[in-house]
């Protein structure tokens, strides 16, 4: 692939279109599929039991923070390996050097956050 | 180059030599790794190491010599904060290691030679500073400290990268030479170009804490661990001049036009607000903000004058001033108090005559009083600007007149008389810097003389 | 259907996503706009012939950091009661301000000459994943690992600001 240009991006277009239409498309029909009974009861969060009270959000624990945040840093990453990877014969063996010292970086920089045991779910 | 691959490493090793538990041998790993650092610039100094050569970094002479001062300092407040980095065991090596990448940002800052390099040394310089202000995780100042220095800070990081856009825009190029040879076989000037130099200046003065984008100053300063306060006045405000400075001289062939006028204004308006309001100050980290509002001041004047000595004297401003603030910090680690009130400093001069004496030589170097560091790196600026800008120096000079009350009024709590007070135990390392810090305040005329 | 109006008729909805982001009442609401916005910057980007920067922002920004904005609003429990308010004072020299820098950058743009980006949008090669790498990876190539010591620098600060200390806990 040496040229590009719009109309390659047709199927993708198309792809996504179809992606989107068919969960609209399910999500319309389920209302007319299957019968319905509709009552006051039947419509409240609980039929039976305590009544709901108080808000359904609540702060989650900042663990979960913590593994989100080491993702994006290593997602970002991995994404370098992307434009290496293409250019990987071109490059040759400089392109392997840079690729491995900032692989090494990156794998330094994993075993701290390991041995932080900044992953460890603690009690 | 070597520099920073140094520093890196170091700062690295620190970090894993901390899992040990033993907090002296980190301090030793990054004393060692700094103080080789040092070396490897004075060596190349004299014979330029050529070994590594890629895009992107240049070393020139004064690339060392600002290099080799943001070290110096960076290693004296390793030594001034290591009695409280080494209280939390556990963190010991998180807080040196975050302190010297923050120095590798600064060195890129001191060599780039496109806005590629220059964009992420001034990210890798202040990310770390938005970390260690918020570093104190007990107090709640701190953490508002970091949040208020980070949010502001990616605020002007974003108006900082639309100026850089506008710019490749109108040149159409990252390469600092490129640029300035773009700007010179322009015919007309271009719009484009010159709203994205004044959103590149706007990001700039944001970052050096100059009016009116200072109101995060104050704030962060007090609300910061006091070695970072210190950090942050003297090795980042370094770093953002002279990457600034760099940038317009190499980049944009110095400033013109309409530029200087905005200067000029935002120097005026920056000496007034950070003199006034320092005079109304109580506590000593809050003084220390405003006073280093006002060196901001008298330093921008130093960008507006166009010859090939003002590298120098923009160094020697801000060699003099980096040995009082050190001086300060140190001070205020041995008086150790946590609302940090001037009053505490009652009669420190009585108690604890060494550094009560270092600390009265600080404030008169910052007010400008002749034998000190301070008046040289004054006096250089302002005679350099003296025929351009003579009102401008005026006003500068009636500043540093109004500076002096406050100086003063510190230097006389510190001799006044109190039965009360108490002796203050100065640690050893604390002791090493206040004599450091006091010949650098007394000798360091000299240095600025040779370096000149 | 010409390039000019699928160009118009996408700046246009990114700018209303945009718009919707800052106007939306609920926090999650406004994230949920964001990410729009984020898919139709990534068309922008593909209409530019920047593929790469498409797909990145895309899986960066719409899938990793739209998960961190969730989880922050999540941690910090907002609700109606606790929002700040801000005074008339505020709002208004926020808007003159923020009018009058549209008003300068329209008129830069309005004539502005853009040299280099007309010359290589012309070009169909420019900005393909294969001459990113090759300039990445030869003339970039310090730039891009000078950026490691911002991660380890930013993973040493996540780490150290965001777990609990046990000291903290006993």
């Amino acid at each position: 692939m040496t040229n590009s240009s719009y109309s390659d991006y047709f199927p993708i277009l198309i792809q996504a279109g179809v992606a989107l239409g068919f969960v609209l498309a399910v999500l319309w029909v389920t209302h007319f599929l299957g019968p319905r009974l509709k009552s006051k009861v039947k419509n409240s969060n609980w039929e039976c039991g305590i009544e709901s009270d108080g808000n359904a959000r609540f702060p989650v624990s900042i663990r979960y923070f913590m593994a989100a945040i080491l993702f994006v840093l290593f997602d970002v990453e991995v994404i370098f390996f992307y434009p290496y990877a293409v250019n990987f014969k071109e490059l040759e063996l400089e392109g392997l050097y840079a690729v491995i010292l900032f692989v090494a970086f990156f794998l330094t920089g994993f075993f701290y956050v390991l041995k932080k045991g900044a992953l460890e779910w603690e009690k | 180059m070597e520099a920073i691959i140094i520093l890196f490493s170091t700062g690295i090793v620190s970090l894993f030599i901390a899992m040990t538990r033993k907090p002296i041998l980190v301090l030793l790993t990054a004393l060692i790794g700094v103080t080789v650092t040092a070396i490897v610039m004075s060596i190349n100094w004299y014979t330029p190491m050529q070994w590594v050569k890629y895009d992107g970094i240049e070393t020139d002479y004064f690339t060392i010599i600002y290099g080799a001062t943001a070290t110096l300092f960076s290693f004296l407040f390793i030594l001034i904060g290591y009695s409280k980095f080494s209280k939390e065991v556990y963190h010991t090596g998180d807080y040196i290691a975050i302190l010297i990448f923050s120095l590798c940002g600064a060195l890129c800052l001191f060599s780039f030679t496109d806005l590629f390099m220059f964009f992420i040394g001034l990210e890798i310089l202040s990310i770390p500073m938005y970390v260690m202000a918020g570093s104190n995780k007990k107090n709640l100042l701190s953490s508002e400290a970091a949040m208020k220095y980070f949010f502001t800070g990616s605020f002007a990081t974003g108006v900082l990268l639309f100026g850089i856009a506008c710019v490749y825009g109108a040149l159409g190029t990252f390469q600092l030479k490129e640029m300035s040879e773009a700007i010179a076989a322009m015919k007309n000037s271009s719009a484009l170009l010159q709203v994205g130099m004044i959103l590149i200046l706007a990001g700039f003065l944001f970052k050096v804490g100059a009016v009116p984008f200072h109101f995060w100053g104050p704030d962060v300063y007090s609300g910061s661990p006091n070695v970072v306060t210190g950090f942050m006045a003297t090795v980042v405000k370094l770093a953002a001049f002279c990457g600034f400075l760099r940038l317009f001289q190499l980049g944009f062939n110095g400033l013109d036009g309409f530029f200087v006028e905005i200067l000029i204004a935002v120097s005026v308006l920056t000496m007034f607000v950070g003199n006034l309001s320092a005079l109304r100050q109580t506590k000593l980290k809050r003084l220390i903000a405003y006073s280093s509002i006002t060196h901001v001041g008298y330093a921008l004047i130093c960008l507006l004058v166009k010859n090939e000595h003002t590298p120098a004297y923009l160094w020697t401003y801000f060699f003099a001033y980096g040995f009082s603030i050190v001086a300060l910090i140190t001070v205020s680690m041995i008086v150790n108090d946590e609302n940090d009130d001037i009053d505490r400093y009652k009669a420190f001069a009585r108690t604890n005559p060494f550094a009560g004496f270092v600390m009265i030589l600080a404030l008169l170097s910052l007010a400008g009083v002749p034998p000190l560091v301070g008046f040289f790196g004054k006096y250089l600026v302002f005679s350099s600007a003296i025929e351009q800008y003579p009102v401008l120096i005026i006003i500068a000079l009636i500043n540093s007149g109004i500076a002096i009350y406050y100086y003063l009024k510190v230097i006389l709590t510190a001799i006044s008389k109190d039965d009360n007070a108490e002796k203050s135990t100065v640690s050893p390392l604390h002791a090493i810097v206040l004599s450091i810090s006091m010949f650098g305040l007394i000798l360091g005329g000299f240095v600025t003389f040779w370096v000149n | 259907m010409s390039i000019d109006l699928i160009i118009y008729l996408l700046g246009g909805l990114t700018i209303g996503s945009a718009l919707m982001v800052i106007i939306s009442k609920h926090p999650v609401r406004s994230v949920l706009y964001l990410i729009l916005t984020f898919f139709l910057i990534s068309a922008n980007y593909i209409m530019l012939n920047a593929q790469f920067v498409a797909i990145v922002n895309i899986i960066v920004y719409a899938g990793a950091i739209m998960v961190l904005f969730l989880f922050v609003l999540m941690l910090l429990n907002l609700s109606k009661e606790n929002e700040p308010k801000t005074s008339l004072l505020v709002k208004v020299s926020a808007l003159i301000s923020g009018s009058l820098l549209l008003l300068v950058l329209l008129a830069v743009f309005k004539d502005a000459s853009f040299l280099s980006i007309e010359n290589e949008v012309s070009n169909p090669n420019h900005g393909l994943v294969q001459n990113l790498g090759k300039l990445l990876f030869t003339k970039y190539v310090l730039p891009f690992e000078v950026s490691s010591i911002l991660f380890i620098a930013a993973m040493v600060g996540a780490v150290l600001l965001a777990k609990r200390d046990k000291n903290i806990i006993e």
